[in-house]
């Protein structure tokens, strides 16, 4: 643009104050401390158009930004800290307070279970499953249904949207909304006095309402169960959001409520709900039980059969023991029978016996007598006869031999009869000689005949020598003859 | 739908309850309005192609003993003032009511209702109570529970006021 003088001559007249204008918009542009000064004046508009536009500042800038707040971190801490402050010392506060009612919440709760019956299935449960016990809780606990959320205008009590859940029959939510307004006033009114204190929990029987209180509009939900800490979580965030989508339509509320359909499906992500899990789990419990039951029931049969078959098995051994004891018994009494039959047989042999031998002892006794008579007789008629005067004996006469035959006999048979023999042996004289002669021959003659028979065999103290002639003989015996004679006396 | 709060005041035993009991939506019994202070009913119907939802807050009456809580007119779109011109301490009341009213919330669409219009010969309001009742400058509707009478009127004034009001 620059040139010789007559250039710049020719170029005033061309175009006059244009060109110092050209001229001075020129050393803006060039001069960096101008055109920074012009850009200030609109730098601002220039940005909020921008962004208004395509929302290109904030991605451009952001790393910028980022990169300066780095920057600014780590070369003074401090500042930021001190910039932070007011911010950061509430919001962690509120999340402090929040976490520690979450935890006391749960805690609580375990502690409610603790001691009762529901808790030692709970332990059982644990036992069983192998979980902890604050698991089975936990699993057993966190059962709930969001049925109702109610959206209320803060100021007048008017709902503003309201949804229910399926299968929930929920009554007029207009009148409700208003009337949970109304307690909430009467509570607040009655017990809280002055103050920010709003009431944040109902709870009936299995009911429990939860009340959010924002500053235009209170959300309330009706909670089946028991309700965990983090639906807490979910109403603060959701009453957040709506009051940052819809802060202008809260503030200016004025009765109607189709501005808020948009709020359904937002409430709608209220209702949740967490089923009981009822896992199509063997019920093993029961089975064990049956199978305890029936085990039992079996052994117990088993053992009534078996003690059965003992008991059988003891009556058939003591059967047989007894009839094997009876056989015995049997076979000893036909034994015995036998025995005795023998017995008795032999008893009758025996008393046959006895009696044959009575008989024959009878007829042998009769024998006897009847011998022992024959041979007293044969005795007492016997006679020898001496010489006279003389004493002399031929032992070897048949009449000595014959005698002491018939003696022998007596004695034998008499021994038998057990009796005692005594032979008297009188010895005879005839008249002739002196009578003290005759005395003495007679009695030599008796003693003689008693040493004869005595040498030849007869016992000496059978026989008894006597003279006639002697006085006290019997005058029976007497006779006149020179021999002896005998006269037999049995004892 | 236009939703709005409406409170019925009125001094004690005014009929308040017995006047509006045949022409609303109930859900709770009267013995809220001894426990409680209020019962809420609603009140449904279509003026000008517009459907209105009038939610009732029936508020206990107002006597010597038993004062309004000032909570429960908060957001309040318009009021009914119900007095027992029978009774000249209701209208008393009313004065006063009217009055808390003004202080405590502001100006608002209200209605005066006369009730027990089928004993109008007891009534005991003179002219002069009659004119400062006017010059409020809300409707006075003469009602009666007893023979179904103003009732769907007192409702259709208040939405008069607010179609005034935004119309």
């Amino acid at each position: 643009m620059q040139g010789t003088p007559d250039i710049s001559q020719l170029r005033h007249l061309l175009f006059g104050k244009d060109y110092d204008a050209l001229l001075a918009l020129k050393a803006q542009w060039e001069d960096s401390e101008q055109y920074s000064e012009r850009v200030a004046s609109v730098i601002a508009e220039a940005l909020q158009h921008r962004e208004a536009k395509d929302g290109a500042v904030s991605a451009v800038l952001a790393p910028t930004v980022e990169q300066a707040i780095s920057y600014s971190i780590s070369s003074d801490p401090q500042r930021f800290a001190d910039v932070l402050y007011p911010v950061m010392g509430p919001a962690i506060r509120k999340s402090i307070q929040q976490a520690l009612n979450e935890a006391l919440a749960n805690f609580n709760q375990l502690l409610e279970q603790s001691l009762s019956v529901r808790s030692w299935k709970w332990r059982f449960d644990a036992w069983r499953t192998g979980k902890s016990y604050a698991e089975i809780v936990l699993l057993r606990t966190l059962i709930y249904q969001v049925e109702q959320a109610f959206l209320i205008h803060h100021n007048t009590g008017l709902l503003l949207q309201h949804v229910v859940s399926e299968n929930v029959a929920g009554k007029d939510p207009e009148i409700v909304s208003a009337m949970l307004t109304a307690i909430q006033d009467f509570i607040q009114d009655s017990f809280a006095g002055e103050g920010n204190s709003n009431l944040e929990t109902l709870r009936l029987g299995e009911l429990t309402v939860l009340i959010e209180h924002g500053p235009h509009a209170v959300l309330a939900i009706v909670v089946r169960g028991n309700p965990p800490s983090e639906l807490r979580t979910l109403l603060v965030e959701t009453s957040e959001t709506i009051h940052h989508q819809h802060r202008l339509a809260l503030q200016d509320y004025q009765g109607d409520a189709g501005a808020f359909a948009s709020l359904e499906p937002l409430l709608h992500d209220c209702l949740v709900k967490k089923h009981k899990i009822k896992e199509k789990r063997p019920p093993w419990l029961a089975y064990t039980l049956l199978l305890t039951s029936v085990g039992a029931g079996v052994w117990w049969i088993y053992q009534y059969q078996q003690s059965q078959v003992q008991q059988q098995m003891q009556l058939a051994i003591t059967e047989k023991n007894q009839q094997d004891a009876l056989q015995n018994l049997t076979r000893q009494l036909q034994q015995q029978h036998t025995q005795q039959i023998a017995l008795q047989a032999s008893l009758q042999t025996l008393l046959d016996a006895q009696d044959a031998e009575k008989l024959q002892q009878t007829q042998q006794q009769a024998r006897n007598a009847a011998r022992i008579t024959t041979l007293r007789t044969q005795i007492e008629a016997a006679s020898y006869t001496f010489e006279k005067a003389k004493t002399d004996i031929d032992p070897h006469h048949p009449s000595i031999k014959t005698l002491t035959q018939h003696i022998r006999e007596l004695l034998q048979i008499t021994q038998q009869t057990d009796q005692t023999v005594q032979i008297m042996i009188f010895g005879n004289v005839d008249d002739s000689g002196s009578a003290a002669s005759n005395q003495l021959l007679a009695q030599q003659r008796a003693d003689k005949m008693r040493t004869t028979l005595i040498k030849a065999g007869i016992p000496a103290f059978t026989l008894v020598a006597y003279g006639v002639k002697q006085a006290d003989i019997p005058a029976t015996m007497h006779k006149n003859e020179r021999s002896t004679q005998y006269q037999v006396s049995l004892y | 739908m236009i939703q709005q709060k409406i409170c019925l005041l009125g001094s004690f035993s005014v009929g308040k309850t017995s006047l509006i009991r045949r022409y609303v939506d109930s859900l709770f019994g009267d013995k809220y309005l001894t426990t409680v202070g209020v019962k809420i009913d609603k009140k449904q119907l279509r003026v000008a192609d517009q459907d209105y939802s009038l939610m009732l807050w029936d508020i206990a009456g107002e006597d010597d003993f038993t004062s309004i809580r000032p909570a429960y007119l908060r957001g309040m779109g318009g009021y009914i003032i119900v007095i027992d011109p029978t009774r000249p301490h209701s209208y008393d009341a009313a004065i006063a009511i009217h009055e808390m009213v003004k202080t405590t919330v502001g100006h608002l669409p209200a209605v005066f209702a006369l009730n027990k219009s089928d004993i109008k010969t007891s009534w005991q309001l003179d002219t002069l109570q009659y004119q400062h009742l006017h010059q409020f400058g809300h409707p006075i509707v003469e009602t009666s529970a007893k023979q179904d009478l103003g009732v769907e009127n007192m409702f259709l004034q208040l939405i008069q006021q607010w179609s005034k009001q935004h119309g």
